[in-house]
């Protein structure tokens, strides 16, 4: 009975308690459900493995939002690969053929849709007349009859050769339209031969070569109206549909000429431009993408299912969608990044002056980060002298050659290494050495950890070395001499081993920023130090798979930010604001964001928050103390901790987001915080709580500076990227499409098929993509074929209404635009600088790597691109992975020192269009031309190079790459009277 | 029979003739070499009314005058030469302030602020004071010039048109040309030519020592305005210098 009656209690109790847990449960479901699982990680009440169920869930909501922007891209991406291709090969069919024609009509098989997006060839061989919108119908139909005659003329002009003659475009407005639909092929010919006198004298005043009675002769031959009963009419209506110029496609017809059989001139729809089988050549021909669409969701108006435009810049601090050719260009983030948002982080981060005296090497990081860069230096040193002994390497060099070295890399190590050789020889020489030395490990696609500015140190420590040879290094001719070599050898390394940090702390870094800055100083220090902090990391991020990569940055900017906050050098009152600070602004950026996107964004994050909540978070932050891992000094740091934490009453400065997790924050079952130990062995319930908010709020804040910071790393040679707040900066490729962009074939469609030269270049491509993979671990087709990286792509801006300079391709959402891509010539200016990390094209600077024997081979047979020989002309830059990033520079970029335009490179270029015919609010595409334009011109990004070349001492200019946040940085705060709110989302 | 052999005969030569006669000019279309009716090699022919507008604008057809192998951008012109693309571009110099393709006064942005790109657009019809296009009225008060490149027997050769306004604004009109604008010495000077015009248009032509398009790195070009050595020589150096002109590069 006792027992049964136990059994009854128990019973009843755990029915209690599933009932208890259910509620509980419902309630939890009901309230996390605005903020998902990851976040329940993050305030630490979760259960890690569960989260593997959210990746499918993530992935089909990411998926679903950007359906339409990726099928833009694709066929953006289809027109662009289809033109480079068939200029490329008919190009050489051209050439060999002694400037023939090409196959005529085949461009209709290049013709493809991607949903809502068709892509449709378009020409430009043919004339274009605009009948004004006040014409009279009279007017208009007599153009439609010039149109013929001419086409007739120049048909016979080119020995009745197929042609396209005219394309008559009927101004909007235009009244006559329905009345041009009453006229067929009969009714058009007929008028034509009443009106031959009239349209005669027209049109021999206007083409004076031509006498009246040819004209009519003509007019005559093609109507069919002469004394032959034999000749017929030559004008074929056929193609035009019923009420074709009332159509929406209506105002537009054109004319071409056939000599199929007899000669004919056919009249007919834009779209069926290949209605003649003209030949034509790839200069005259291109692509029009319809309904393209980069969408952004945001109103003006009040609209509870979509964002007001501060919240949304507020929340992601980007637009929706950034899609760019290899890097986003400099400065072109000005024109969204809120200004109030920058003076949000100097709020956060930079408290006090105290703050400012933090060691500027360290970046504001505190001790641990000195140690932190201690130890890759030494090991570099070592690796100097034991992985690749300098002397040999030194030996190894001279014994090449002198022809091919000069052949390689312009000039020869004998001629250069001279005492008493001007300093910049000397530099040169310097940069040179390291360069060759270092050899990177290119079959497992990892560098060492040669990143920019530790090549810069050991440039320098270089150039000091071999100053300090004696005459006896050198002979009579001032070449160095083989003792010359052992002593350079050892200098080098005592100059090395000599090396304390304080030199590290060089003075001119700091004098040629301050210099540089004025009064941005503060604020470009934190940015500056943050991305030169990362990329000292970066080295050894790059045999990690890109997923994590951007993970690991997230990560390490938390990280950066947590020990500023735990462990920066500045006073108690001023750590305690900052994170104060930090926690209400991160509040209030949270709340900008609508709950399911928050949700989404916070997955993305979900491998960065996991590498921030782990157990080496912890020990970093007691490494940063600079003592050992024991204890006592986890104790230290815990009191550290839970003294600042102590006096932050979270319900009061994070009301919003403390609303949502508010009622959990309650003691926790031992089971739940078992789990939580081990993300540092901390063992405060309120404490871990805290933490754990705090690491939140770290993370999403760190999270969206490194989403913003993205863009701008370049995504590599020949490829284009697409950044979203979902995901960071990716080559385009790495997009669920649906369309396999790995499989190279996917691009070209069926038309393998039919084309067994396009069949065959096709598998060679796909070898050539396999053979760079395996050989030195760079990914192959990434969306773009190789025979587009003979061009360089850019956008047409506001160029076809002002004189608005072309820029590097790129696009923002929001864009709905139809797009126009064709071949032309880009003008490009600047020169090659070697301190500036500014190379040219099959130039004497010409980059070069080191194989595994020693044998320097030069950049191009890696990249198997074209351009990079020599072909198309034009400078370039290598980013901080070592891959050329092409650069087309404007007039002045440089600054001007005079008043006739600098020498200038003509490479070939594929020019991106967007037919923006009415810039409404709300589609923005590009920043297009206004006032701003005329202040701010280039200086944000001349100082941005004056950074860089300002003794070539922060980094050489592929870590300036990354400076595109300085640049948006000093475009925004530095000039505050140009904008508060931002231009973006309007056009102009 | 003698009578009916020579008939005969006399038949059979007729008849052989006839068909020489027909096959050669008839059934085989020759293409003899004949004056082409559109494509006219004069420079005047190819400037006329502008039909695309009902202001008094003209037009120079540079599709006539290139046989449809140039495409103009609004500072460029492309040209498809032997299977090549080879491109100009286009520059100029309004009182000392450089631009592209348009000069629009100093105020222009001021007085457009706000106004959509349409509304901008058409401001920019009233303000501009200098264009380098193929489309203009020659005496609208708007100082107008162009640079056309054009193959003619196997070379290239440049046609320079300016209007009326040009004419009349500007103090004097000289050319300068050649490979590297910074060797002075080396390059040709001389007047712009002002005896042959068209509809208001002057037209010159220059036909030496025009390679300078097809170097990897452009250093010369074309100056037509108030230019010379001197001249050149100052704005090299920096110095601000008070005229007009436009270039092709």
């Amino acid at each position: 009975m006792v027992i049964m009656k136990k059994a009854s209690l128990a019973l009843s109790t755990l029915i209690m308690a599933i009932i208890v847990l259910s509620v509980l449960g419902i309630g939890t479901k009901v309230i996390w459900d605005l903020t998902s699982k990851p976040m329940n990680r993050l305030f630490g009440f979760s259960n890690i493995s569960a989260f593997d169920d959210d990746i499918v869930e993530r992935f089909n909501l990411t998926k679903e939002i950007n359906k339409d922007a990726v099928d833009s891209v694709n066929g953006l991406l289809y027109a662009i690969n289809s033109l480079a291709y068939i200029d490329t090969y008919d190009q050489e069919k051209l050439k060999a053929e002694k400037f023939d024609y090409m196959d005529k009509g085949k461009y209709k098989e290049y013709e493809e849709n991607f949903d809502k997006v068709s892509v449709k060839p378009t020409y430009y061989d043919r004339e274009t007349i605009f009948v004004p919108a006040e014409s009279t119908l009279e007017k208009g139909i007599r153009e439609l009859a010039i149109g013929t005659i001419s086409c007739w003329l120049l048909h016979g002009d080119k020995d009745n050769e197929n042609t396209r003659c005219y394309s008559i475009t009927f101004e909007e407005g235009y009244k006559h339209l329905s009345e041009l639909d009453a006229l067929d092929e009969e009714s058009f010919m007929n008028w034509m031969i009443e009106q031959k006198q009239d349209i005669c004298v027209h049109y021999s005043g206007r083409f004076k070569a031509v006498p009246i009675e040819t004209c009519v002769d003509v007019i005559e031959e093609i109507t069919g109206d002469t004394w032959n009963p034999f000749n017929v009419n030559n004008i074929e209506w056929d193609e035009l549909p019923k009420k074709h110029f009332s159509s929406r496609e209506g105002k537009e017809v054109s004319i071409c000429a056939n000599n199929d059989g007899l000669n004919e001139i056919f009249f007919h729809q834009d779209s069926k431009g290949d209605v003649c089988e003209a030949p034509t050549n790839a200069f005259a021909f291109g692509y029009k993408v319809k309904g393209f669409s980069l969408p952004q969701r945001i109103e003006k108006s009040p609209n509870p299912l979509v964002y007001a435009i501060e919240d949304w810049l507020y929340a992601y601090g980007d637009p929706e969608y950034v899609l760019f050719y290899e890097k986003f260009p400099e400065g072109e983030a000005q024109y969204w990044e809120m200004s109030e948002y920058q003076i949000a982080w100097r709020a956060i981060l930079i408290t006090e002056a105290a703050f400012l005296g933090i060691d500027l090497l360290t970046w504001g990081m505190g001790s641990g980060f000195t140690n932190y860069l201690k130890e890759p230096l030494k090991k570099l040193g070592t690796k100097v002298t034991r992985f690749i002994p300098f002397k040999n390497m030194m030996k190894g060099t001279l014994k090449a050659s002198s022809t091919k070295i000069k052949k390689i890399v312009g000039w020869s190590i004998e001629k250069i290494i001279r005492k008493g050789a001007p300093r910049a020889t000397l530099e040169e020489s310097a940069e040179k050495i390291i360069r060759v030395s270092f050899k990177k490990d290119l079959k497992k696609g990892v560098y060492n950890s040669l990143d920019d500015d530790t090549f810069v140190f050991l440039k320098k420590k270089c150039l000091e070395a071999l100053n300090s040879l004696g005459e006896e290094a050198f002979d009579k001719s001032g070449k160095l001499t083989k003792k010359g070599l052992t002593n350079l050898d050892s200098s080098f390394k005592k100059v090395l081993e000599g090396t304390s940090m304080d030199s590290i702390k060089d003075k001119v870094i700091l004098n040629g920023l301050k210099s540089t800055l004025g009064k941005e100083y503060d604020d470009v220090i934190y940015r500056v130090g943050k991305e030169l902090g990362e990329k000292a990391q970066e080295a050894s991020f790059r045999s990690i798979p890109r997923a994590l990569i951007r993970a690991e940055k997230v990560a390490h900017r938390a990280k950066n930010m947590l020990r500023i906050i735990f462990v920066g050098d500045m006073t108690d009152e001023a750590r305690e604001r900052t994170l104060i600070n930090m926690l209400k602004e991160s509040d209030k950026a949270l709340s900008h964001m609508k709950p399911i996107e928050k949700r989404a964004f916070m997955a993305n994050q979900q491998k960065a928050i996991d590498l921030i909540m782990n157990k080496e978070t912890g020990e970093l932050i007691l490494k940063g103390t600079g003592e050992e891992f024991s204890d006592a000094a986890q104790r230290k740091a815990r009191d550290k901790i839970y003294k600042i934490l102590k006096g932050v009453d979270l319900e009061e400065i994070m009301p919003k987001t403390y609303k949502l997790t508010g009622s959990f924050f309650k003691p926790k079952p031992e089971s739940v915080l078992a789990s939580q130990r081990e993300a540092g062995k901390i063992i405060d319930n309120l404490i871990l709580r805290k933490r754990h908010i705090v690491v939140a709020t770290v993370a999403y804040m760190a999270a969206r500076a490194e989403s913003m910071a993205a863009k701008n790393y370049p995504v590599g040679t020949n490829v284009i990227g697409l950044k979203t707040p979902y995901k960071h900066t990716v080559p385009f490729e790495e997009f669920e499409t649906g369309v396999s962009y790995n499989d190279i074939n996917q691009f070209i469609g069926n038309k393998q098929n039919q084309d067994t030269e396009l069949k065959g270049r096709i598998e060679n491509h796909q070898k050539i993509a396999q053979e760079k993979l395996e050989k030195y671990g760079q990914p192959g087709y990434q969306g773009l074929l190789p025979e587009v990286g003979r061009y360089y792509l850019s956008l047409t801006k506001d160029m076809g209404i002002f004189d608005q300079d072309p820029q590097r391709f790129h696009l923002v959402s929001p864009c709905e635009t139809d797009i126009l891509i064709e071949i032309s010539t880009c003008e490009c200016w600047g020169e090659p600088e070697l301190e500036a990390g500014i190379y040219e094209t099959g130039g004497p600077y010409e980059l070069m790597d080191i194989d595994d024997e020693g044998n320097s081979i030069p950049m191009g047979e890696i990249i198997n691109n074209p351009h990079f020989d020599g072909d198309n002309k034009m400078l370039y830059r290598i980013d901080n992975l070592h891959r050329p990033i092409k650069e087309c520079f404007p007039d002045g970029f440089f600054g001007r020192d005079t008043l006739i335009p600098n020498p200038s490179y003509r490479p070939k270029c594929i020019k991106i269009n967007p037919l923006m015919d009415n810039f409404d609010n709300n589609n923005y595409c590009y920043h297009g031309i206004s006032d701003s334009d005329e202040i701010l011109g280039y200086t944000a990004t001349a100082a941005h190079i004056g950074i860089a070349v300002v003794g070539g001492i922060i980094c050489n200019a592929p870590c300036a790459i990354g400076f595109g946040a300085v640049a948006g940085v000093l475009g925004a705060i530095g000039r505050d009277y140009i904008r508060i709110k931002s231009q973006w989302p309007n056009h102009d | 029979m003698k009578k009916a052999i020579i008939t005969i005969l006399i038949l059979i030569i007729l008849l052989a003739g006839s068909i020489t006669y027909l096959y050669t000019n008839v059934i085989e279309k020759p293409k003899q070499t004949k004056e082409k009716l559109f494509f006219s090699e004069k420079a005047e022919n190819w400037i006329y009314d502008n039909p695309s507008t009902l202001e008094e604008d003209i037009k120079i057809d540079v599709f006539m005058a290139t046989e449809g192998k140039t495409k103009l951008e609004k500072s460029q012109q492309n040209y498809f030469i032997d299977g090549d693309l080879t491109s100009f571009f286009y520059s100029g110099m309004y009182k000392g302030m450089p631009f592209k393709s348009e000069y629009l006064p100093e105020n222009f942005y001021n007085l457009t602020r706000g106004l959509s790109l349409t509304e901008k657009r058409k401001k920019a019809d009233e303000l501009t004071l200098m264009q380098i296009t193929n489309e203009f009225n020659s005496d609208d008060g708007i100082i107008n010039g162009f640079i056309l490149g054009k193959k003619e027997n196997n070379k290239l050769v440049f046609y320079i048109f300016i209007d009326e306004d040009w004419k009349s604004e500007l103090e004097f009109t000289n050319i300068i040309w050649g490979d590297n604008f910074r060797n002075i010495e080396a390059l040709n000077e001389r007047q712009f030519d002002f005896s042959k015009s068209e509809q208001g248009v002057y037209i010159d032509k220059l036909e030496t020592d025009v390679d300078w398009y097809k170097n990897d790195v452009i250093s010369g070009g074309i100056v037509v305005g108030e230019i010379n050595k001197g001249i050149l020589s100052d704005l090299i150096r920096g110095i601000e210098k008070n005229v007009t002109y436009m270039m092709v590069r």
